[in-house]
């Protein structure tokens, strides 16, 4: 049994999936201007990471793997979570319309998402237990939260900066996300 | 567009699908299979050169390999694995029947690059050969084993890694190869 | 009407995904470590796209617009598989060091937006050479950003095991690690708005998103 705690600090700091591994960067340069809909978007990826994550591995330990049929993963994953998405979204709907107003099409766009795709094949290869798998993809999504909620910080108070025209946009929050991934890197070797 | 139309589309894209892909497998997975062999077999045969063949053993939930030249057995290899900086680092090592290394290759590692993964240089892992086991350190400790500049959690974890191997074989064949120098 | 070279060419300047768009950033960013890599992906992606377009073109007029996204999806999946299994079979190492963003090429905003907006609205011929074109585009894209980083980070460049060029200076580790791929996109990003060139203002699969909200 892998030591759940270890996995948790490894997926949140150590291989933060946004900074380190490179997975979510599209709402992440695309939603982070506010905090508010960093945090909406940030907690909605979270519960979705989590039941993807159970949902794949379900589907790939119980049918996939015993039927010798793994070359099949890619297409019924992305279709798990395709379906999954489209719930939560009924579900927030039809129990907060403030919530999902707020949200509006960045729900959708949480398909798409490398983050969630990219930790349910994860959880396959680094072999975790069921329950594994959902610690693993709830602490991913928290690590997506960390680095949204930490961007978008930065961002409120860039747009009240002078930054020059050729960096004005796009190529300084890249600038900023390297100097967030710098520091995240003083986490490897932590484990 | 009506239902049935749609659902007789969908189920046809599904077959179709299916179909190119369970095809795709069956073409390629004979050669999938066979990939991670060669690698195995391409890295015992570098070791151990002038055996005829191995065997495959199994010792408890591992399992090791037994050079044989001449009918005799004449060495042994089995991998070992440790933790390195970027992930499972994963060893082939080989021994005589003295226990002195034989050779030592890389099998996985997904180290720095330009850094760590300087452990899957030739410059690297030969260092282990002739070695026993305990002269195998790095030499900053006494050891045999100069460590890769900049990346001393790797050559550590290699070290880690090789010792792994030489314990699993301890246990498998008996090697007392702890070379009490 | 818009000619056969333009559509071709399109894909390579005016539109590319990377520069232009910020599409499908997560295997810019992680596959770019090395030349090799850049190729490996260039390879597939285009690849996928190429065979995606042929038969979502072919399908158009046959594909209920309700399911157009998961029938989308399906199709770029299934040539995803494809590709990855002829990479397990005949270029394993280049499979181990792409790791999961080969199968992440199904989620990549540039073939699902090309389908959603071009593959499903055009002829098979023109279909393809915008795939093409955007396939082309999205390999020089991210050719250039890992010849930089791998020349910057390891002072050397190797594709293939050749060694093409070496400059005499100490490397910056930093240009192979994580941070130094975000810098170099915002810088070059930065560079391309200096010279005049129209770059991305944010990145978003916002096309897809309206249509899977149907």
């Amino acid at each position: 049994m892998e030591n759940l705690l270890a996995l948790a600090i490894s997926m949140i700091f150590v291989n933060n999936f946004i900074l380190t591994k490179f997975l979510g960067l599209c709402p992440f340069f695309g939603v982070s201007k506010k905090t508010e809909s960093a945090l909406g978007m940030g907690l909605a990826v979270i519960f979705v990471m989590g039941i993807a994550s159970a949902a794949s591995w379900l589907l790939f330990n119980l049918i996939l793997e015993p039927l010798d049929i793994e070359y099949l993963q890619i297409i019924t994953f992305i279709l798990i979570i395709a379906f999954l998405v489209q719930l939560v979204e009924l579900f927030i709907k039809k129990y907060s319309e403030k919530l999902y107003n707020a949200l509006g099409i960045y729900l959708p766009l949480i398909t798409t998402n490398c983050a969630v795709l990219g930790v349910a094949f994860l959880n396959i290869q680094e072999n975790l237990s069921f329950i594994g798998a959902i610690v693993g993809g709830i602490s991913a999504g928290v690590g997506f939260l960390l680095a949204l909620l930490l961007m978008s910080g930065i961002r409120e108070r860039l747009e009240l900066m002078e930054v020059p025209a050729p960096f004005k946009g796009l190529p300084i929050a890249f600038i900023v996300a390297s100097l967030m991934s710098l520091a995240f890197l003083g986490f490897a070797g932590m484990i | 567009m009506s239902k049935t139309k749609s659902t007789i589309v969908l189920t046809l894209v599904c077959i179709i699908t299916a179909a190119l892909l369970a095809g795709t497998y069956m073409l390629t997975k004979d050669k999938i299979a066979s990939q991670s062999e060669n690698a195995l077999t391409e890295s015992l045969k570098e070791i151990i050169p002038d055996a005829d063949k191995f065997i495959e053993e199994t010792s408890g939930d591992t399992s090791y390999f037994i050079a044989i030249k001449d009918n005799i057995e004449a060495g042994y290899a089995t991998t070992g694995e440790a933790q390195g900086y970027g992930g499972i680092i994963k060893t082939l090592v080989g021994v005589d029947l003295e226990g002195n290394i034989l050779g030592v290759r890389i099998l996985e590692q997904s180290e720095t690059p330009g850094l760590g993964d300087k452990a899957k240089n030739p410059g690297f892992y030969n260092q282990f050969n002739n070695q026993k086991k305990n002269s195998i350190r790095l030499s900053k400790e006494g050891g045999s084993i100069d460590a890769i500049t900049g990346a001393t959690i790797t050559s550590r974890a290699v070290i880690a890694s090789v010792n792994d191997a030489l314990a699993t074989l301890s246990d498998a064949v008996g090697i007392q190869q702890v070379g009490e120098q | 009407m818009v000619s056969h070279w333009q559509e071709f060419w399109k894909g390579i300047t005016k539109l590319n995904p990377v520069f232009v768009a910020a599409l499908g950033l997560c295997p810019v960013l992680a596959t770019t470590t090395s030349m090799d890599n850049a190729i490996g992906m260039g390879v597939a992606a285009t690849f996928v796209l190429v065979c995606s377009s042929i038969f979502v073109s072919l399908l158009r007029k046959m594909i209920p617009d309700n399911v157009r996204i998961p029938v989308f999806i399906v199709i770029i999946a299934t040539f995803v598989t494809i590709a990855q299994l002829f990479m397990k079979a005949y270029s394993p190492a280049l499979d181990k060091s792409l790791g999961i963003f080969v199968p992440l090429i199904v989620v990549n905003c540039i073939i699902l937006g090309r389908a959603e907006s071009f593959f499903s609205k055009n002829n098979i011929v023109r279909s393809m050479l915008d795939a093409l074109g955007a396939g082309l585009g999205f390999t020089l894209a991210i050719l250039l950003i890992s010849g930089i980083r791998e020349l910057l980070g390891t002072g050397e460049l190797i594709i293939f095991g050749i060694k093409i060029l070496a400059i005499p200076i100490t490397p910056a580790v930093i240009f192979i690690l994580a941070p130094g791929a975000l810098l170099t996109m915002g810088l070059l990003l930065a560079l391309f708005n200096a010279l005049g060139v129209k770059t991305a203002k944010k990145t978003s699969c916002s096309t897809i998103a309206s249509g899977v909200k149907e």
